[in-house]
C-alpha cells in the first residue's frame, strides 16, 4: 500500500511539474553579443530583439508571412513590376522631397520603397482579387451582392415615372438623368447591393434579397425616416451572377475591414499558419484572435 | 488486485477523479503554450507550409527603422547609472506605476495593456517591471534635466514663450451662462465681496465650487497659452495681466455637456524661473515640460551631458554607434552646450 501511496504521489507531482512547462520565447542568434557598454551596462543584440518584438513584432510577423503567400499566389511578374514603376513615377521619386519623405519612413532609397512598399500594396490588391475567386461560395453566402440600377429621386410621382420610363425600355441611366433628384447618391448607375449596404430603406434592401428575376421592380420605395426631405426610389435588378460581376463586386466590397481580414484569414488557413513565440501568439490572441487559424476556439 | 479493488475500489475511484482533474488542469494550463521550433538553427516566429519566418528576419526587418530604439536603450542605461535612486523617487515611481497599472487594468480586453506595453517598449522598456522602470528613469532624467537646466538657464529660459503663468481659480456652476439663477447671481455677489475685502485664496476656499482647485484655496498652477484646459475666451481675459491682478466673470459653456460655468481667474506669478521653481511639485513639473517643449533637443543635450561624465561608453558595434550618434545630432542641431 506504501509503495502505492509512492506511486500515486509521484505521478500526481509529475504532472504538476509537466503542467508547469516553460513558455517559448524566440531569441535571435549571437544573442549575447553586445552592441553597447554603458558603465556596468551592456546591452546585446537580444536585449534589441527583445525590444522589437514588443514595439512591432506583430506587424513585423504578419507582413513576412504576407509575402511568403504573396511570392506563391499572386507572384511578382512584368503586369506587376509596370504597375509599381508607374505609381513609383506618380510620386516623383528623383525629386529631394520624395527622397526625403521615404527616409523619414526608414527606406533608404527609391528601389528599396518599391521593392518594400509598392510591390507588396499592388500584390495585396491582386490577392484580394483572387480571393474574391477562390472563396467565391462563402463571400456570396455572407454578403449576398447583387447589381441593381437605382434611382433616387424627391418625390413618389417622379419615383413611379422613372420606374415606367425603365418599363419602356429606357435605360436606367437615361432615366436617372431625367428624374433623379439634385446631388443624389443614385443615379441610375450600376450598383453593388450586399449585406453591408446600409444607406437604403430596409424595405428595398429586403425585397431586392427575396427577388430572383432581373427587371424592375414596381414598387416604390421610400427612406426610412418621417422628414420631409425624403427621398423616393426606383429599383431595376440587374444581376444576381457573382461570377459575371466579379469585377464590380470586388470593388465594391475590397475596402470592407472584415473581407481584408478575411482573405487573411483564408490564406492563413491555407498554408497551415502557426505561432512559435509565446509574445505573439499572446499578442494576437488579445488583438487578432482570427490570425491563430490552429485556434478557431479563440474567435468563437 | 482483483481482492484490492473490491477493498478500496472507493479510494481508487477518487484517486482517478483526481487524476482526470488534474490531467485536465494540466491541459487547460498548457493549451496556449506554443511549440518551439527552429529551422537552420534559427529560432522560428511563425511558419506556414510555404516557409518560416525567423527571429532573425525579424531583428533585420526593422534594421533602418530602429534608430530611436537604439537612442533610448542608450538614453536609459546613462540615466539609471548617472543618478542614484532616492527613497523618494522609490515610492513616487511605485505611486506613479500604480496608477499607470491601473487604468491599463480597467480594460478587460487587455488590448490596453499592449498598447501601453508597445510604447514603453519604444521607451527601451519590457518585462514585468517595465512600468516601474519606465516611471523610475523618468524620475532621474527629470532630475538630470533640472540640474542641466540650472548651468545653462540663459540659453533655454528665453526660449519659453506662450506667456507662462501660475494661477488660481474660482467657478461657480450657473443654469445658462448668460441667465444665472438668482441663487447663482447671489453665490457670484458673494465672491465678489470676498474678493473685495480679503484674499483670493480665500475667497476659493469659502466659495468656489470646482472640485479639483477648492481644497486647494482655488489653486491651479501652470497655465500658458497652449493649454487646452481652458476655454478661448479665458484664455484672451489672461493676456496681458500681470502678477497680482485677476480676470472679470467669464462665462464658458460646455459644447459637448451643456454644462456652464462662470468663471473668475487669478495671476499668482508671471516670472517663468520662479514658476519653475515652485514648490509645487506639479507646477514644476508643467513648467519642466513648457521648458522641453521650447527647446527641442534640451533632453537630448541633457543625456549627452550625463554620458561624458560617465565616461565609461563604449560601442561594440559600428553601426549601432552610428545611429546613437545620428540621433543625437539630428536632435541637438549638433550644437555643443555651456558646461
Amino acid at each position: 500500500m506504501k509503495s502505492k501511496k509512492v506511486i500515486l504521489s509521484t505521478f500526481c507531482a509529475a504532472m504538476l511539474l509537466g503542467g508547469c512547462a516553460s513558455q517559448v520565447n524566440t531569441k535571435v542568434t549571437e544573442p549575447d553579443k553586445p552592441l553597447m557598454s554603458i558603465g556596468d551596462t551592456t546591452i546585446t543584440r537580444n536585449d534589441e530583439y527583445e525590444l522589437i518584438k514588443r514595439v512591432n513584432g506583430p506587424s513585423l510577423m504578419i507582413q513576412g508571412i504576407q509575402l511568403l503567400i504573396y511570392n506563391k499566389e499572386v507572384p511578382v511578374d512584368d503586369e506587376i513590376k509596370k504597375e509599381a514603376d508607374e505609381m513609383l513615377k506618380s510620386y516623383d521619386p528623383d525629386s529631394e522631397t520624395f527622397l526625403k519623405q521615404i527616409q523619414t519612413y526608414g527606406y533608404k532609397d527609391k528601389e528599396e520603397y518599391l521593392n518594400q512598399v509598392i510591390i507588396p500594396s499592388i500584390q495585396s490588391n491582386k490577392l484580394l482579387e483572387k480571393y474574391f475567386e477562390e472563396n467565391a461560395e462563402a463571400i456570396e453566402e455572407t454578403y449576398r451582392p447583387v447589381v441593381a440600377a437605382i434611382i433616387e429621386t424627391d418625390s413618389e410621382d417622379n419615383a413611379q415615372k422613372a420606374i415606367d420610363a425603365m418599363n419602356d425600355g429606357t435605360s436606367p441611366e437615361e432615366a436617372g438623368k431625367q428624374y433623379a433628384r439634385e446631388g443624389a447618391n443614385y443615379t441610375g448607375n450600376d450598383t453593388v447591393i450586399t449585406t453591408e449596404t446600409t444607406k437604403l430603406p430596409t424595405r428595398l434592401l429586403n425585397t431586392l434579397n427575396e427577388t430572383s428575376d432581373d427587371g424592375v421592380l414596381s414598387e416604390v420605395f421610400y427612406d426610412d425616416t418621417s422628414t420631409d426631405d425624403k427621398a423616393y426610389y426606383a429599383v431595376k435588378l440587374i444581376s444576381r451572377d457573382y461570377n459575371e460581376n466579379i469585377d464590380l463586386i470586388t470593388q465594391s466590397l475590397s475596402s470592407n475591414q472584415d473581407v481584408i481580414s478575411g482573405c487573411m484569414v483564408f490564406y492563413l488557413t491555407k498554408y497551415d499558419f502557426e505561432v512559435h513565440d509565446q509574445y505573439i501568439f499572446d499578442y494576437l490572441k488579445t488583438n487578432n484572435p482570427e490570425y491563430l487559424v490552429t485556434r478557431p476556439d479563440l474567435t468563437e | 488486485m482483483s481482492e484490492f479493488l473490491r477493498k478500496y475500489w472507493f479510494v481508487c475511484l477518487i484517486a482517478i477523479a483526481m487524476i482526470a482533474m488534474l490531467v485536465y488542469f494540466v491541459m487547460d494550463m498548457n493549451k496556449d503554450n506554443v511549440s518551439g521550433k527552429q529551422t537552420d538553427g534559427k529560432d522560428v516566429v511563425a511558419s506556414t507550409s510555404l516557409g518560416d519566418y525567423t527571429s532573425d528576419e525579424m531583428f533585420d526587418d526593422y534594421q533602418g527603422f530602429n534608430q530611436s530604439l537604439l537612442y533610448y536603450m542608450y538614453q536609459d542605461a546613462v540615466v539609471n547609472q548617472s543618478v542614484e535612486a532616492t527613497p523618494e523617487m522609490k515610492e513616487e515611481a511605485k505611486a506613479q506605476a500604480k496608477t499607470l497599472e491601473t487604468n491599463m487594468k480597467s480594460d478587460s480586453t487587455g488590448q490596453t495593456e499592449y498598447r501601453l506595453m508597445q510604447q514603453l517598449a519604444g521607451f527601451g522598456f519590457e518585462g514585468d517591471d517595465a512600468i516601474e522602470n519606465y516611471c523610475m528613469t523618468s524620475l532621474k532624467l527629470q532630475k538630470l534635466e533640472r540640474d542641466y537646466i540650472e548651468k545653462n538657464k540663459d540659453k533655454y529660459f528665453k526660449n519659453v514663450a506662450n506667456s507662462p503663468k501660475e494661477i488660481s481659480i474660482i467657478t461657480i456652476n450657473v443654469d445658462s451662462v448668460d441667465t444665472p439663477s438668482e441663487e447663482q447671481k447671489t453665490k457670484m455677489e458673494n465672491v465678489d465681496k470676498a474678493l473685495e475685502d480679503g484674499t483670493f485664496a480665500d475667497a476659493a476656499t469659502a466659495f468656489s465650487e470646482d472640485t479639483a482647485t477648492a481644497g486647494l484655496a482655488g489653486y491651479y498652477g501652470y497655465y500658458d497659452e497652449s493649454s487646452s484646459s481652458f476655454d478661448e475666451s479665458i484664455k484672451t481675459a489672461l493676456k496681458g495681466l500681470k502678477k497680482g491682478e485677476m480676470t472679470e466673470w467669464i462665462g464658458v459653456t460646455d459644447p459637448q455637456t451643456g454644462a456652464a460655468v462662470q468663471y473668475r481667474v487669478y495671476v499668482n506669478e508671471t516670472d517663468f524661473e520662479t514658476i519653475y521653481n515652485s514648490e509645487n511639485e506639479a507646477t514644476g513639473k508643467s513648467a519642466l515640460n513648457a521648458l522641453l517643449s521650447a527647446n527641442p533637443g534640451l533632453e537630448v543635450s541633457t543625456v549627452r551631458d550625463a554620458a561624458e561624465k560617465l565616461g565609461d561608453i563604449k560601442f561594440e558595434d559600428e553601426e549601432v554607434q552610428k545611429q546613437v550618434e545620428s540621433y543625437i545630432k539630428e536632435q541637438t542641431g549638433g550644437s555643443e552646450d555651456e558646461k
